[in-house]
């Protein structure tokens, strides 16, 4: 693995590329730095969303964010979705890979949500394997994302942050930090937010997201469907001042507005980088809503149906 | 009755695998319960089941999105309470085992056919039927919308040399035995559309400029188009109707014009 975490390049403020924003983006051609595609959407592609891939990644640099290689799983690693994600980073040039810690599903089966590892040194040696696998396979580093999590297992034994540490240290790989998933990691989980961003290895964070989400009273759902909430911007800012500012994304999958909408939420993140000052409060509106889905990823299934010629 | 609880050391034992198996099956069968406190903490707020429900929720919940989603026209035609349990029963008998969603429903239409509920008896019910033709049809329109074809083609016009015409790379030709396409079309549309009885149909689904395209043809027309599909040349397609249908070549030609100018117009054509 030539390229080193280290090397890759500040992109600055970016979007996640939704369908709902195709046309807006190829007409008007908007000022956004870069743009994050999922990467499971385009693997197989070859009809519009491919088609218009192409089109934005001559213009915009692009990175590709995956959701379904389970690095976290016993399974074995599926080779043919490596080479499906290899081939189309041959074809686009991404700034780098991205997934997430965690997996997706055991015994060849997909649940196609985010589900949480257990924390401890037999998935630590079990992940790191992975990963190194990954890395030699896709010949670059990978960039892991903290996922939102509902739940801690009574086996796990070691903190998030500090899995993250050994698992960077351990394998060179880089650090997608969802500010977003922490804020919400650390209220279903109760752990300190602030801790956890302290903890990381600053100098592996590649990349930083950021999401709105829902607050249901006694728990949060990571729904992506709406602003980013103060405490949230606040966790940004120290992750900003301690990384020294790094890419960082917008990510906004429900309910998704017009593109102006989105650009502007991202563009908030220039208010919060001029270092941590403000005392963190957890404090924020409650929707109580028991159907919210948490890590939306239904989004990734084209509505065909409205775009139909007759 | 008491229950068993694992000791703490038998808890901490759990290996990794053991506890994703058991996760998983958590989310599939949540019927079934579990001893949670075993794998999950509680914390002050909600309990290990509390914890683990969220997951349960989220796992049938987004499926069921995405099927409906897929599905558009079945969920119409079945009413949404009916569709989502049938969702739900096929998610159980054919769990995931793609990396992509766009293929949650490959199976469905197999699935409606393996337990329509007069599977065994010696007459059949006509509502299944259409059912199973909706829902293969509807898989076909989400795969067509992303098929892989080379789109750089030269667009046929009416001053194309009529052996120079190709068919558009993505073309499906379909009969049913029901009107699929004009029901389908009326559900989208959100026209409400009944039940339909059973009638023999014909249409051409394409896309063109990335588009899909949807239309109603004649019986004669899918003949015409089949042979022109694989014979690739309008004048052996021609002979294939004067041939099998005793169709007389002037008439012939005639209609010929009327179809050439309207699927020139719907994008049915490339220059080869």
């Amino acid at each position: 693995m030539k390229q080193k975490v280290q090397e890759l390049p500040d992109l600055g403020l970016g979007l996640g590329l939704r369908g709902e924003h195709f046309n807006h983006i190829l007409e008007h051609r908007p000022a956004v730095d870069w743009f994050e595609i999922i990467s499971e959407n385009f693997m197989d592609s070859g009809g519009r969303p491919r088609y218009v891939l192409d089109q934005i990644a001559e213009k915009y640099p692009i990175v590709m964010h995956g959701v379904s290689m389970s690095i976290g799983s016993t399974d074995p690693l599926n080779f043919e979705y490596l080479k499906g994600l290899k081939k189309l980073a041959d074809e686009i040039n991404p700034k780098w890979i991205s997934d997430h810690l965690c997996w997706t599903g055991v015994l060849s089966l997909n649940s196609h949500d985010l589900l949480p590892v257990v924390l401890n040194e037999e998935s630590l040696q079990l992940i790191t394997t992975k990963i190194k696998q990954v890395q030699d396979y896709l010949e670059r580093p990978l960039i892991l994302e903290n996922p939102s999590t509902y739940l801690t297992f009574q086996q796990s034994t070691i903190p998030e942050w500090q899995f993250l540490k050994y698992m960077v240290e351990e394998t060179n790989c880089g650090l997608l930090l969802d500010v977003n998933n922490v804020y919400v990691s650390s209220f279903n989980n109760e752990f300190d937010p602030i801790e956890y961003i302290e903890g990381l290895p600053f100098e592996s964070i590649v990349q930083m997201h950021l999401a709105g989400h829902q607050h249901n009273g006694d728990h949060i759902i990571d729904t992506h469907d709406s602003p980013v909430v103060d405490p949230v911007w606040e966790l940004f800012s120290l992750a900003w001042e301690r990384t020294g500012g790094t890419s960082t994304l917008l990510e906004w999958d429900g309910n998704i507005p017009e593109f102006d909408v989105c650009h502007e939420e991202l563009l908030k993140a220039k208010n919060y980088m001029d270092g941590f000052k403000k005392q963190f409060v957890r404090s924020e509106a409650i929707q109580k809503d028991e159907q919210m889905v948490s890590n939306p990823i239904d989004f990734l299934v084209s509505n065909v149906a409205k775009d139909f010629v007759e | 009755m008491e229950i068993k609880r694992d000791t703490a050391s038998e808890v901490a034992a759990k290996t990794f695998s053991e506890i994703q198996h058991w996760m998983q099956h958590q989310l599939m069968h949540p019927q079934f319960g579990g001893d949670c406190e075993t794998y999950v903490k509680s914390t002050s707020k909600l309990s290990a089941k509390q914890h683990l429900q969220i997951y349960q929720r989220s796992y049938i919940a987004r499926l069921r999105d995405c099927m409906e989603a897929q599905f558009p026209a079945l969920k119409h035609a079945l009413g949404r309470p009916l569709f989502l349990q049938f969702t739900d029963l096929y998610l159980l008998e054919y769990p995931s085992k793609s990396y992509t969603l766009g293929d949650l429903g490959q199976s469905f239409g197999k699935f409606l056919v393996e337990t329509r509920p007069d599977k065994d008896a010696e007459v059949k019910e006509s509502w299944p039927d259409f059912m199973i033709e909706l829902a293969d049809f509807e898989f076909l329109v989400n795969t067509s919308f992303d098929e892989k074809a080379d789109e750089n083609y030269q667009k046929a016009t009416s001053k194309t040399n009529e052996e120079e015409l190709e068919l558009v790379p993505v073309f499906h030709l379909l009969k049913h035995d029901f009107p699929i396409s004009s029901y389908y079309k009326a559900a989208v549309n959100d026209r409400n559309p009944e039940l339909p009885f059973a009638e023999e149909s014909y249409s051409a689904l394409l896309r063109h400029n990335y588009r899909l395209g949807l239309f109603e043809i004649y019986p004669i027309q899918y003949q015409f188009l089949m042979k022109f599909k694989t014979t690739k040349s309008i004048s052996s397609a021609k002979q294939f109707l004067i041939d099998q249908f005793n169709i007389d070549k002037k008439e012939l030609e005639s209609h010929w014009q009327q179809w050439k100018a309207k699927w020139l117009e719907e994008g049915f054509f490339i220059k080869k």
